[in-house]
C-alpha cells in the first residue's frame, strides 16, 4: 500500500511537468490552431537560459527564473513574427512541418551555444524534502504541482473572463471573422506564442530541477503531446488532467511491467513507450480526447 | 511507351552485367614508404560529445610523440580524426568517408557499440582493422579477423564488480539498474554470469531507456526488493540522477557503477552525494603517481595543452587514458607487423603483442590468434567528494568467472 | 503560352510528352550507365545512398504530396522492410527475389493497418498517430530477441542465381534499376485514375467523396503504396549495408524524408527525385566542407558539426516559407520564363 502511495506521489510530480508542457501546447493550439512540435525544445531553451543566469552568472535564483521567463516570452513572440506571421491560413501540414523544423533548429542552436554537457541548477528548494508518513516528498515536486495548478486556474480565468482571452478563442475559431470583428489577429497570435513559450520555460526549469539541464530533455515534449491529446487538444482542464494521468500511467507501468519478459520479448523500460501507446489508443477510440469537443466540418 | 521503358531497364541491366569490377589496387590502402594513415572515429557532436575531444587529444599526442621519434619502420603516422556522432548511421557515414575517401589503413578507435556493429561489414569488406570502444563481448567472442578490443569489456567488468561485492559481504542482496541497450544488457549478463558462478543471485534488475532521467520507479523497485548493493550500468547523467534520487529517499544503499561514469563532472552534478560512489574500471585515476600515467603526462606536456588537459582537475582524464591504451595497441601492432605492412601482416602483428607493459595505468595488453581482447581485468575505485576524485580501493585483478 | 498544345486526351496523358523529353531521358540513362567508370568508390557509394533515398521519397510523396495524408513514421516502414528481408533471408533462408517483394508487402500490410485509423484522423491527429507508431516500432525492434536489439543484426548479401552483388559499382547498377523502375511506377500511378483520386482527396476530401471516390479505399491504398515503396527501400538499405540497427530508422530519418519531398516539391515525381538527391548529398557536402575548413580553422569544425543537426530543419522551414512548391516549382517557373522570354507570359 505504501508502495502504491509512493508511485502515485512520484507519478504526480512527473505528471505535473507533463501538465505544464501540455498547457503550453494547448495555449498555442487554442489560439493559433498550430500544434507546436517544438514545445519540448522551447522548454529546454528556457532551462538553459535559467542555468546561464543562475549558475554561470551567479544571479539569485528567483531573478534568473524571472529573466528566463521574460526571455522565453520574447523568444515566443519572435518565433511568431519570423515564422508564423506569413503562415496564417496555410494548410496544417505546412505549419506542423515548420514547428518540426523549428525543433531541430533550436536543438542545433542550443548545441552551439551551450554545448552537449549536462549541468545542474542549484535552486533554493533543491534537495529539500518533507516527510509525510513514510513517504518522502521533495519541495521541488510540491512547487511544480502547485505552480501547474496555479497556472491552470489563471488560464481558466483568462480564457473565460478576460477580453484578450475571449479574443484568443475567437481567433482560433475563425481568424477571418475575428479580423472582421476588429480583433488584431496578428497581435493575438503573437501573445499566444509569447505565453505558450513562457509556460514552456517554466516547465523546462522545473524539469531541470527534477533532473538536469541538457539538450535531450526536449524529448519530454513529445510525451507531453500524449498528455495534451488525452485531455483534448483544446481543453486547459484536459491538459492538466492528461498530464497527471500520463505521469501516473508511466509510474505504474514502470513499477509493474518494466523488465518483464514474454516469449523472447523483453519489456525493457515500459515507461518510455507507455505515453505513445496511450496516444494511439486515445486517437483510435476518442480522437478529440476526454474533454475535447468533436469538430463538425462544414463544406 | 511501356515497351520502351522495359527496353531501357533491360539495357541498364545488360550494361551492369558487362561492367567489370574495378581494377584491383596493387598498393595497400593508406600505406606508403613514409606514412601510414590511421582513422579515429569519435564524437564531436551528439550525445557523446563530451567523450570525443579527450580521446582525440590522446591520439594526437601519442602520434606526435611516435612521429617525433621517427615513426614506425620509417613511416610517420597520419592521423584522421572524424566525427561519428555516436548514432549508427552517422558512424557508418564517417567510416565510409575515412575508408573510401581518405583511405585509412586501420581504424584505431570507434566510440559507440551500435555504431561499431554497423560498420563491421564495411571494415571486413575493405580489410580494415577496427578497434571499437564501448566494446562488447560479441566483438571478440566469437569475433572477426579484423576486430581487436584493446580494453576490458563491460562483461568482464560486471563480473569483477559482483565478485568484489560478494567478497565484501557474502550475503549481500544485489540489484542492478541498467541501460536498455547493448552496453547495459552486457553489464546485466556479466553480473548474472558472475552471480551464478558464485552461487548467488541478482535479486532485481530494472532497465531504463537511453536518456531517461527520472529514476523514482527504478529506485522504488530496488527498495521494494530491499537490496544492499545496486550495480549501475548507466551513463554519467543517469548515475548523477540516481545519486540524487538516493539522497532524496534518504536510503543508505551502496552503489557500484561502471567505468564510463568515472569522470570529474560527476562531482559537479551530484556534489556531496557522490561520496562513497564506487565504480569498476580498467584505468587508474589520472592524478596517481604511476609510471604509465607519468609518461602520458610528460608527452601531454610536450605535445598537447597540459594545463587544459591532464593538468586540469576537471578534465575527463579517464577518456584520455583509455584512448592512450588504444593508441598504444595501434602503434605496437605496426611495430610488430614489420616493414612489409599489409592488412594481413598487421593482424599478425597485433596478435603477437604479448604482455605489453602499460606502467600500472591499466592492465597490460595481450592479444593472440584466438584472443582479440587485450585484457579481462579491472580495479575498483571509490569517490571522495571532498577531494572531488576517485581512489583505488581494490587493485587490478582478473575476474574468476570464466570469460568465454 | 508557348510550347506544345495537346489536341487529345491521349497526348495529355502521355508518359513522355515530347521528343525532347525522350532525348534527355536517353542522355540521362547513358550518363547513369557510364558515370561509375569515372567516379571513385566513395562517390559511387554516395550515388547508391541517393538512389535508395529516391525510392523512399517517391513513396512518401505519394502519401503526403498526392494524397495529403501526413506521416511522421516513414522511417518505421523502412525499418519493417529492412528487418523483414533480414529475417526472411537469415532465419528462413529465402532467396533475395522472394525476400525483396516480401519486405514490400509486409510494410504495405502494416501501412494499411496504420491507414485504417487514418480514416477517422485528419491533419495533426494523423501526424501524432504516425509519430507514436514510429516510436512503438522502434521500441519493438529494441526489445525483441529476434531482432537482436540495438546492436543490430547481420544481413545476407544479395544473391540472384549465381550472381552476387558485392562491390559498390555492382550495387550502383543494381539499385539504379530499382530506382528507375520505382520512378516509372510512381509516374504511372500519378497519371492514372488512382493518382487523380489521390489528388482529389488531398484537395478536398468531402468534395471527393461527394463525387463518388471511396475515401476509405483510396486512403488505405495510399498508405499501402507508400509503405510498399518504403519497405523496398528499407530492404535495399539492409542488403547494401549488410548490417542493420534500429537506431538507423528513427524519427530523424522520417524527418529527412519529409525534408526531401518538401525541398523537392510536394506532389511531383521530379520533386521526389531532386529532393532525395539533394538531402542525401548535403551531409556529404558538409563533410567535404569541414575537411577543407578543418585545415585552416580547426575550431570551426565543432560548430559545423552542430549545424549539421539543424540543417534539415532549416531547409524544411525555409522551403515552406519561401518556396512551398520546392525545386520542382522553381524548375517549372524557370522553364516557363525561358520559353516565353522576353515576355512575362
Amino acid at each position: 500500500m505504501e508502495r502504491v502511495f509512493e508511485i502515485i506521489i512520484n507519478g504526480l510530480s512527473t505528471g505535473a511537468i507533463y501538465s505544464l508542457l501540455a498547457l503550453g501546447f494547448v495555449l498555442i493550439f487554442k489560439s493559433t490552431g498550430i500544434l507546436n512540435f517544438a514545445q519540448g525544445e522551447l522548454a529546454m531553451v528556457g532551462a538553459f537560459v535559467c542555468f546561464t543566469f543562475a549558475s554561470q552568472l551567479q544571479l539569485p535564483y528567483l531573478l534568473a527564473f524571472l529573466i528566463a521567463l521574460g526571455i522565453g516570452a520574447v523568444l515566443g513572440a519572435f518565433i511568431d513574427l519570423l515564422f508564423f506571421r506569413r503562415m496564417v491560413g496555410e494548410p496544417v501540414f505546412a505549419t506542423i512541418m515548420i514547428t518540426v523544423g523549428l525543433a531541430s533548429i533550436l536543438t542545433s542552436a542550443a548545441g552551439i551555444i551551450w554545448g552537449h554537457d549536462v549541468h545542474a541548477i542549484r535552486a533554493p528548494f533543491t534537495d529539500k524534502t518533507l516527510e509525510v508518513g513514510n513517504v518522502v516528498l521533495t519541495h521541488g515536486s510540491l512547487i511544480t504541482v502547485g505552480v501547474s495548478l496555479l497556472l491552470f486556474v489563471v488560464f481558466m480565468l483568462f480564457f473565460n473572463r478576460s477580453l484578450l482571452g475571449v479574443a484568443m478563442r475567437g481567433t482560433a475559431e475563425d481568424p477571418d471573422t475575428a479580423g472582421l470583428m476588429g480583433i488584431n489577429v496578428n497581435k493575438i497570435h503573437m501573445a499566444a506564442w509569447a505565453i505558450g513559450t513562457l509556460v514552456a520555460a517554466v516547465a523546462g526549469i522545473f524539469l531541470a530541477d527534477q533532473s538536469f539541464v541538457r539538450l535531450s530533455m526536449s524529448h519530454t515534449g513529445i510525451k507531453a503531446m500524449a498528455a495534451a491529446i488525452l485531455g483534448g487538444m483544446e481543453s486547459i482542464r484536459g491538459a492538466v488532467v492528461g498530464g497527471l494521468a500520463i505521469g501516473l500511467i508511466e509510474g505504474f507501468a514502470a513499477n509493474y511491467l518494466s523488465g518483464a519478459e514474454v516469449g523472447g520479448f523483453h519489456f525493457g523500460d515500459v515507461k518510455e513507450v507507455a505515453a505513445f501507446v496511450v496516444m494511439i489508443v486515445v486517437l483510435m477510440i476518442r480522437p478529440h480526447g476526454i474533454f475535447g469537443r468533436e469538430k463538425v466540418e462544414r463544406v | 511507351m511501356r515497351r520502351r521503358a522495359l527496353f531501357l531497364t533491360a539495357l541498364l541491366v545488360g550494361v551492369s552485367m558487362l561492367a567489370v569490377p574495378g581494377a584491383w589496387a596493387a598498393d595497400v590502402r593508406g600505406v606508403t614508404d613514409t606514412s601510414v594513415k590511421i582513422g579515429c572515429l569519435v564524437d564531436l557532436s551528439g550525445p557523446g560529445k563530451y567523450g570525443g575531444p579527450p580521446i582525440a587529444d590522446a591520439f594526437r599526442d601519442y602520434v606526435a610523440w611516435v612521429n617525433s621519434e621517427g615513426g614506425v619502420h620509417g613511416r610517420k603516422i597520419d592521423l584522421v580524426v572524424e566525427d561519428n556522432g555516436i548514432l549508427p548511421n552517422t558512424t557508418l557515414q564517417a567510416a565510409k568517408k575515412v575508408i573510401l575517401k581518405d583511405g585509412v589503413f586501420a581504424i584505431g578507435f570507434n566510440l559507440g557499440s551500435a555504431g561499431a556493429s554497423a560498420i563491421l561489414p564495411l571494415c571486413e569488406e575493405h580489410k580494415v582493422a577496427l578497434m571499437p570502444h564501448g566494446a562488447n563481448k560479441k566483438f571478440y567472442d566469437p569475433g572477426n579477423t579484423w576486430v581487436f578490443v584493446p580494453h576490458t569489456v563491460q562483461y568482464s567488468m560486471a563480473c569483477r564488480a559482483v565478485e568484489y561485492i560478494v567478497k565484501q559481504d557474502p550475503k549481500a542482496k544485489i540489484g542492478i539498474i541498467y541501460q536498455d541497450d547493448g552496453f547495459g544488457r552486457e553489464g546485466l549478463e556479466g553480473a548474472e554470469a558472475a552471480a551464478e558462478f558464485l552461487k548467488t543471485k541478482i535479486v532485481k534488475a530494472a532497465p531504463y531507456k537511453v536518456g531517461t532521467i527520472d529514476f523514482s520507479p527504478h529506485m522504488s523497485t530496488m527498495k521494494e526488493a530491499d537490496v544492499d548493493w545496486i550495480l549501475l550500468w548507466t551513463y554519467l547523467p543517469q548515475s548523477a540522477a540516481i545519486l540524487k534520487q538516493k539522497a532524496k529517499m534518504a536510503w543508505d544503499v551502496k552503489l557500484l557503477s561502471n567505468n564510463t561514469t568515472g569522470v570529474p563532472p560527476l562531482f559537479a552534478l551530484a556534489k556531496e552525494h557522490a561520496d562513497g560512489y564506487m565504480l569498476v574500471t580498467p584505468y587508474a585515476p589520472g592524478y596517481m603517481d604511476l609510471p604509465g600515467i607519468n609518461k602520458a603526462k610528460e608527452i601531454n606536456k610536450k605535445f598537447g595543452d597540459y594545463d587544459k588537459q591532464l593538468g586540469n582537475p576537471m578534465y575527463p582524464d579517464y577518456l584520455y587514458l583509455a584512448a592512450w591504451g588504444y593508441a598504444t595497441a595501434v602503434v605496437e601492432g605496426l611495430r610488430k607487423a614489420g616493414k612489409d605492412l599489409t592488412p594481413e601482416s598487421y593482424v599478425k602483428g597485433l596478435e603477437s603483442i604479448k604482455d605489453h607493459d602499460m606502467g600500472g595505468m591499466c592492465p597490460n595488453i595481450t592479444f593472440g590468434p584466438d584472443r582479440h581482447v587485450s585484457s579481462f581485468s579491472s580495479m575498483i575505485l571509490k569517490a571522495d567528494a571532498k577531494k572531488a576524485r576517485f581512489e583505488i580501493i581494490d587493485p587490478i585483478e582478473d575476474p574468476k568467472t570464466p570469460q568465454r | 503560352m508557348g510550347g506544345k498544345f495537346k489536341t487529345s486526351y491521349k497526348g495529355d496523358m502521355a508518359l513522355f510528352q515530347t521528343l525532347w523529353v525522350k532525348v534527355w531521358l536517353g542522355i540521362l540513362a547513358a550518363a547513369i550507365v557510364v558515370c561509375p567508370q569515372f567516379l571513385s568508390t566513395y562517390q559511387i557509394s554516395i550515388l547508391n545512398e541517393m538512389a535508395i533515398a529516391i525510392i523512399g521519397a517517391l513513396g512518401l510523396n505519394l502519401l503526403i504530396g498526392y494524397t495529403g495524408q501526413i506521416s511522421l513514421g516513414h522511417g518505421a516502414f523502412l525499418a519493417i522492410g529492412a528487418y523483414t528481408t533480414a529475417l526472411a533471408a537469415g532465419e528462413l533462408n529465402l532467396p533475395f527475389i522472394v525476400t525483396l517483394p516480401l519486405s514490400g508487402f509486409m510494410a504495405a500490410l502494416l501501412g494499411m493497418v496504420v491507414g485504417v485509423p487514418a480514416l477517422r484522423l485528419k491533419g495533426l491527429y494523423l501526424a501524432l498517430g504516425t509519430l507514436a507508431f514510429g516510436f512503438i516500432v522502434d521500441y519493438i525492434l529494441f526489445h525483441w530477441d529476434l531482432t537482436q536489439g540495438d546492436m543490430g543484426m547481420a544481413v545476407n548479401p544479395v544473391q540472384i542465381g549465381s550472381w552476387s552483388v558485392q562491390t559498390e559499382k555492382e550495387f550502383f547498377y543494381f539499385i539504379a534499376c530499382f530506382a528507375a523502375l520505382a520512378t516509372l511506377c510512381a509516374k504511372n500511378i500519378a497519371r492514372s485514375k488512382i493518382g487523380r483520386n489521390f489528388i482529389a482527396i488531398r484537395d478536398r476530401d468531402i468534395a471527393a467523396e461527394a463525387m463518388g471516390i471511396s475515401l476509405a479505399k483510396y486512403k488505405i491504398m495510399a498508405f499501402g503504396l507508400s509503405s510498399f515503396y518504403a519497405g523496398i527501400a528499407g530492404a535495399l538499405v539492409a542488403h547494401y549495408q549488410k548490417w542493420i540497427v534500429p537506431g538507423s530508422f528513427d524519427l530523424s530519418l522520417s524527418i529527412a524524408y519529409i525534408a526531401m519531398i518538401i525541398l523537392g516539391g510536394l506532389g511531383t515525381v521530379l520533386g521526389s527525385i531532386l529532393g532525395a538527391i539533394l538531402i542525401t548529398g548535403i551531409p556529404h557536402g558538409i563533410i567535404y566542407a569541414t575537411d577543407v575548413a578543418k585545415e585552416s580553422y580547426p575550431a570551426l569544425s565543432g560548430l559545423i558539426v552542430d549545424f549539421k543537426l539543424g540543417i534539415f530543419g532549416l531547409i524544411v522551414v525555409l522551403a515552406l516559407l519561401f518556396e512551398p512548391q520546392g525545386l520542382a516549382g522553381i524548375y517549372r517557373r524557370a522553364k516557363v520564363y525561358w520559353k516565353t522570354w522576353p515576355f512575362k507570359y
